[in-house]
């Protein structure tokens, strides 16, 4: 049992690492083991990203992009989805392969700065090793700056 | 007041109301919705505002992909108010079976429903939705569109 743990956190610890190395030092991702115990088809996720001008100007836009680090099951995807809510507006991205090296494509939504909601989602039950990347934009390219929150981890 | 076998009376009624007898007493308040018409927007969200009286512990929530299957597109439904969020899928497209019910507790609300895809295609759906109390009597229930795409 107990080495079972460790040799799944170190996979854990090892994806995320291998996702997070080589981005630049404002990008921020975030990684969980979504539905662990396979048996939760509605197992969502929720962050809180504070976007804030941090002295390079006020945010534009918030971009996201998820990719998932597991295993392909037929019927299994994992979606992001991004809300603001002082203007109420939402968007989402899926991962179309799970396990390959690509992530989904990237969405973004324009609320300037302020707290976005960034969930994570699934189309079936099933354990899913996700990493979500989270950017806060300022309007001429520059990055502004990101803080994260975790509110729900299912 | 209604005080019923919520989860069966909440599949019944939507499955008649699908059929196109959404008069009958117990047709649930739904929405039929075609989202990203011109195939294009993977990214595509619809977006809606369910508020329930204040006697309400719970929304009630399903939804209905009615178009033809395609691989790799699935319709999803999420409910959430607050810091709390919970999500559905049809796993199959086209036939007469919504997603599985799901429900989260908010209290009176605001809720916000929202639906979204995993790949680009036009898909027509219908959302159904109801607030209950604590011991699933049904409660108030309406919806405000915010964003539909």
């Amino acid at each position: 049992m107990r080495k079972f743990f460790l040799k799944r956190l170190l996979a854990t610890l090892l994806f995320i690492s291998a996702f997070t190395y080589g981005s630049n030092s404002v990008a921020h991702s975030v990684g969980n083991l979504l539905d662990a115990g396979a048996n939760n088809a509605s197992a969502t996720d929720v962050y809180q990203i504070s976007c804030f001008d941090d002295g390079g100007g006020p945010t534009a836009y918030l971009f996201i992009q998820i990719q998932d680090g597991s295993i392909p099951v037929p019927g299994l995807l994992v979606s992001a989805q991004a809300y603001f809510d002082q203007t109420k507006i939402m968007t989402n991205t899926s991962d179309p392969v799970s396990g390959d090296a690509n992530a989904s494509s990237g969405a973004q939504l324009s609320g300037g700065n302020g707290k976005y909601i960034v969930s994570v989602s699934k189309t079936a039950v099933g354990a899913r090793q996700y990493n979500i990347t989270v950017h806060c934009w300022s309007v001429n390219g520059g990055h502004t700056g990101t803080d994260v929150n975790t509110l729900q981890l299912q | 007041m209604k005080n019923l076998s919520f989860k069966k009376a909440f599949l019944t009624a939507s499955t008649l109301a699908i059929l196109g007898h959404a008069s009958l007493t117990l047709a649930y308040p739904n929405a039929t919705v075609l989202m990203d018409a011109t195939g294009t927007n993977a990214n595509a969200t619809d977006l809606g505002q369910v508020n329930c009286d204040a006697s309400s512990d719970r929304l009630y929530a399903m939804i209905q992909d009615q178009s033809a299957p395609v691989p790799g597109l699935l319709l999803s439904l999420h409910i959430f108010s607050g810091i709390h969020m919970t999500t559905s899928t049809d796993s199959i497209s086209g036939d007469t079976n919504p997603s599985p019910i799901i429900y989260l507790n908010g209290g009176p609300g605001p809720y916000y429903i929202s639906a979204t895809k995993t790949a680009a295609g036009a898909r027509l759906f219908t959302v159904t939705f109801q607030c209950a109390s604590s011991n699933n009597t049904l409660t108030g229930t309406s919806v405000i569109g915010i964003q539909g795409q």
